[in-house]
Formats: structure tokens, C-alpha cells, sequence
């Protein structure tokens, strides 16, 4: 399948999201305040991710997009936010032409250039929300706000982890969230604490949070796939872990639509073999520490169960490398 | 709306023994003829909250009945798993809450398993842990449900991996 040959991984070290700011990692409420609030990034495997997205939006249309159809109005404000964050942000990749409701938007990146009306999805190739994020290498994901919770009404769904748009389509964050061991340290339960939290957000003003998990020589792990890739983890052996086993981030961002009142849920997915860990020393002895004490549920949870004790095993035998190299270095 | 209640294998609503719900002001129970019995248990257990019973016949007398009842009223349905599906969807087109709901069923339950290969619902034993799917799939039954979907996650496995033959 074409799909698993894409081999990419973040080359410029300064735009991974390394997720661990602490030796050891449980779930809490890790939302942070985001600085940089334009959602739109251009990474050096920019146009490789949004090709390799939109091959899997064409391949797998219903695993990849689903949408209500009474969500046309989110869909056109959203398309209205990402075109001209983007314009902001990069005048010299993107232009965004308005003449009444005769929009076009180009994108000389991929050399594209389109004409619409705004407000009338006839004239677009896909659905405005589907059409818009084809342009950027995230997942976009739609949170529409009904009474206290919220509801998964679009979803276009490429590369974050055991995330099915066509299974989680129409659910609420409760019963989205259901498969997680969601507890934090001390036991309590999160879903509430995180629902409420989301539900005080404020348009302006999004929050950002970093998911993590591994892979094993896969970047699409998804349920739809299970039978394949599960299998798969058992090939991992300290001796290949450092190429197979890649740390695979979320970097997630949330913002409260203005009309629409939904929380729009953007997550941008980077890969790192654990043999580029070494690049940062610092990134390298987090990481390490973390993997040697996941608890099981969590493990489980992730897929990781089979293959981390490889994992662990491969980057205590390149600690042990570092360290006598070290001390040589020393004594020479 | 896609995300109405619906009546699964494991609905909130449902119960092994019908008892009165607090704070409603009059109580409607919907039976199948042969579990009259069972209604009238329960008006017994009501004491002074006054009641209705319909026995079902049809949809449209059901959603007659509904339609009638006052603000305030809980309503309760004794049936076989096919009416009690029919009824309780019924109840909930007319805008009653799940609050609003009590369901006993009678006889076998349903329960489907929605297939991630294929894209579709089947009906399985509700004891199943594993089936296979009509499109060949085999399939871990999972805990979680979905009301646009109708039916609990199957997972895809392969059998020869897993041990299982
Ligand atoms: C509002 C938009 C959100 C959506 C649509 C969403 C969706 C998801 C999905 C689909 C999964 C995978 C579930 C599965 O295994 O089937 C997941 C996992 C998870 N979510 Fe969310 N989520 C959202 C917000 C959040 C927030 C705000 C937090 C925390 C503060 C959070 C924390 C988690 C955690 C900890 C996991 C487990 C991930 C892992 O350990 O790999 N989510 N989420
Ligand atoms: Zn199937």
C-alpha cells in the first residue's frame, strides 16, 4: 500500500514539538495558552504532508471526511479563517483576493489557484471545509457546542493516531474519549474537568496541548488498519528500534469559532525516529526516562505494550554508548 | 438529530425491573399485551401518581398517546425487543428525554457490531467477543457504541496473529 512508503520525519528539529517537559508523563489538563495563534506553519515537509493528505482523502474518502450536512455555515467560516490566516502570515505563499463574494485563493506553493463564490458550495470541488483544509498539512476537526458538551459534526482526519472520523462522527468529547485511561496522577477522572475546560474557551484566545504516542514502522495507525499493523509491532527488536520505532506528536490546537460558537480542534502530526532523539541530548534523556515508566493501561491504550520494552532496551544500549564515550573522552 | 438517543444493548434506560422514577407527576406505561402483568406491578408500586397504559398495537396509536400525556410524565415501556425499539424511538421523535424513559425488555436482546473494514452494522450474539463479518473481517467486539454508526466498534484482527484460529 502506497501509503505506509511515505517515509517522512521532521527534518528541521526547531518546528518538532518534542512533547515531555518532565522525566516522567501522566494524563493531566496539559492545556496551555498558545502564543503563536495563526495556525498556519510551513514546514519543510509541507507540501509532502499536504500531498500525502490529500492522496488519502482521495483514496479514503469516508475513512478520511465526514461532515453533516447542516454544517455548510461552519464550513464556509472556517474556510474564511485558515485562507486568511495564512494570507497573514505567509503574503508570499498565499493570496486571498476578495471582489464581493468572488473569492480566490491562491497558493503558489503548490501553484493553485482558485475562484469561488463564497456562500455557494456548487462552486468548489469539495465541500468549503474539505476544499480549505487540503491546503494545509493539519487535521481539522469541528466541535460543535450543543448545551454542556460538544459534538463531532466535520472531521478530516489524515494523520492523528487511533482517530477515525468516520467512527467518531457525530459523537460527543465524552463518548470520543471513552477508549482513554483518561485519570491523572492522583486518580481522578478528566473528561469532565477537560470538557469544562474547553467549554470556557474564548474566540481569540486558543489553548494548545501535545498528544504523543510511537510507531512501529507505520505512521497510519488507525483502527480501520488494526489487523495490519498490530501484527507488525512484533517485529520490533532493540537492534532496529532506532529506525523503526518513531516518536509520533500531536501538536494540538483548540479554537472557539466566533459564529458558530464550536471549538475548532486542529492537530499537526510530526514524526522522529528514536535514533534522531540523539540530536538533542536533552530530548534524547527525556525520552528515555519517560519510556521507562509508562503504566500498563497507558501502554495499552497507545499499542505500545508489544514493542516498548525493545524500545527502551535500544535507547538504554545508545545511553550506555553516550556515556562511555563520554567518560573516554575524559580520560583522553 | 443524529444525535438522539437510541435503544442499544446497553442503553441508560434500560432496566432488569421497572420501578417508579421520582419527581414526575404521572406515570404512562406502553406494554406488549402478553407483559401486562408487568404493568401492573408497577402502577401497584405508584401508590397515589395516577396512570395511564396503552397496550401497543401500532406506532400510531403510541405516538397518539404520547403526544396526550402532560408535562411531567415518565413514561414506561414492558416489550419485546422489536416493539420496545419501535416504541422507544417513537417516545423520542416526540421530544421525551432519556430522563423521561423507562424501558424493561422481555426475551432475547439485540446487539450489532459495526464492521471497520467494511463499513457496516451486523447483528451478533450478544455473548460474541469475536465474529466474523459477512465481508470476511474478523472482528474483537468492543465496549464502545456509536449512535450514527448503530452498533459496538469491531476491531479487525487477524486470527492466524493472534492464535486463534
Ligand atoms: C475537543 C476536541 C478533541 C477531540 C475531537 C479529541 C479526540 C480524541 C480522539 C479521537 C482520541 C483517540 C480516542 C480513541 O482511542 O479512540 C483522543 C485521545 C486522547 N485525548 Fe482527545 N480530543 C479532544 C480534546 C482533548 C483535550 C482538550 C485533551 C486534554 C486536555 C485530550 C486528551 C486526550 C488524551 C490524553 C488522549 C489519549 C491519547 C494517547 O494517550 O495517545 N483531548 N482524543
Ligand atoms: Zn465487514
Amino acid at each position: 500500500m502506497f501509503t505506509q512508503e511515505l517515509d517522512f520525519k521532521t527534518t528541521d528539529l526547531n518546528t518538532f514539538p518534542f512533547p515531555f517537559r518532565s522525566d516522567n508523563y501522566r494524563y493531566s489538563n496539559d492545556l496551555r495558552k498558545l502564543e503563536d495563534t495563526n495556525l498556519v506553519t510551513i514546514t519543510p515537509e509541507y507540501e509532502l504532508q499536504v500531498r500525502a493528505k490529500r492522496r488519502l482523502l482521495d483514496e479514503q474518502p469516508e475513512v478520511r471526511y465526514q461532515s453533516f450536512p447542516h454544517t455548510m455555515e461552519m464550513q464556509w467560516e472556517f474556510l474564511e479563517m485558515v485562507f486568511e490566516m495564512a494570507v497573514e502570515k505567509y503574503p508570499q505563499h498565499f493570496e486571498l483576493i476578495k471582489n464581493g463574494d468572488e473569492w480566490t485563493f491562491k497558493n503558489n506553493i503548490l501553484k493553485e489557484e482558485q475562484t469561488f463564490t463564497f456562500g455557494d458550495p456548487s462552486t468548489l470541488p469539495y465541500e468549503p471545509y474539505d476544499f480549505a483544509g487540503r491546503h494545509f498539512h493539519q487535521d481539522f476537526v469541528l466541535m460543535v457546542n450543543r448545551e454542556d458538551n460538544f459534538y463531532l459534526e466535520i472531521g478530516q482526519v489524515s494523520y492523528a493516531a487511533l482517530f477515525s472520523a468516520h467512527w467518531n462522527t457525530g459523537m460527543s468529547f465524552d463518548e470520543i474519549h471513552g477508549p482513554v485511561p483518561f485519570v491523572s496522577r492522583n486518580g481522578d477522572n478528566l473528561i469532565d474537568r477537560v470538557r469544562k475546560f474547553l467549554l470556557g474557551i474564548n474566540p481569540g484566545e486558543p489553548w494548545t496541548r501535545i498528544n504523543w504516542n510511537l510507531m512501529a514502522n507505520r505512521w497510519d495507525v488507525n483502527y480501520e488498519t488494526m489487523d495490519v499493523w498490530e501484527p507488525q509491532r512484533s517485529l520490533i527488536t532493540p537492534e532496529n528500534a532506532g529506525k523503526l520505532v518513531r516518536l509520533r506528536v500531536e501538536e494540538q490546537k483548540f479554537y472557539r469559532m466566533s459564529r458558530s460558537n464550536a471549538i475548532l480542534f486542529v492537530l499537526n502530526t510530526q514524526f522522529l525516529p528514536l535514533e534522531d532523539l540523539q540530536l538533542r541530548q536533552e530530548w534524547f534523556d527525556l525520552t528515555y526516562s519517560v519510556l521507562q515508566d509508562i503504566p500498563e493501561a497507558m501502554a495499552e491504550y497507545k499499542g505500545i505494550a508489544p514493542y516498548l520494552p525493545q524500545s527502551v532496551e535500544y535507547l538504554r544500549r545508545v545511553d550506555e554508548k553516550l556515556k562511555n564515550q563520554a567518560l573516554q573522552t575524559q580520560e583522553g | 438529530m443524529y444525535n438522539s438517543p437510541v435503544l442499544f444493548f446497553e442503553s441508560v434506560t434500560l432496566t432488569e425491573k421497572l420501578s417508579p422514577k421520582t419527581h414526575f407527576v404521572k406515570a404512562a406505561i406502553i406494554c406488549d399485551e402478553a407483559y401486562k402483568e408487568e404493568a401492573q406491578q408497577l402502577q401497584a408500586q405508584l401508590y397515589d401518581t395516577p396512570s395511564d397504559t396503552l397496550i401497543f398495537e401500532n406506532p400510531a396509536d403510541v405516538r397518539k398517546f404520547i403526544v396526550e400525556q402532560k408535562m411531567g410524565t415518565c413514561f414506561y415501556i414492558v416489550a419485546n425487543w422489536d416493539d420496545a425499539v419501535t416504541i422507544f424511538s417513537t417516545a423520542v421523535e416526540e421530544g421525551v428525554s432519556e430522563e423521561e424513559l423507562q424501558v424493561k425488555t422481555i426475551g432475547e436482546k439485540r446487539k450489532y457490531v459495526y464492521c471497520m473494514k467494511c463499513f457496516t452494522p451486523s447483528e451478533i450474539d450478544t455473548q460474541a467477543k469475536q465474529v466474523q463479518c459477512g465481508c470476511g473481517a474478523h472482528l474483537n467486539v468492543g465496549p464502545f457504541y456509536s449512535k450514527v454508526r448503530k452498533g459496538y466498534i469491531g476491531y479487525p484482527f487477524v486470527p492466524e496473529a493472534e492464535g486463534v484460529m
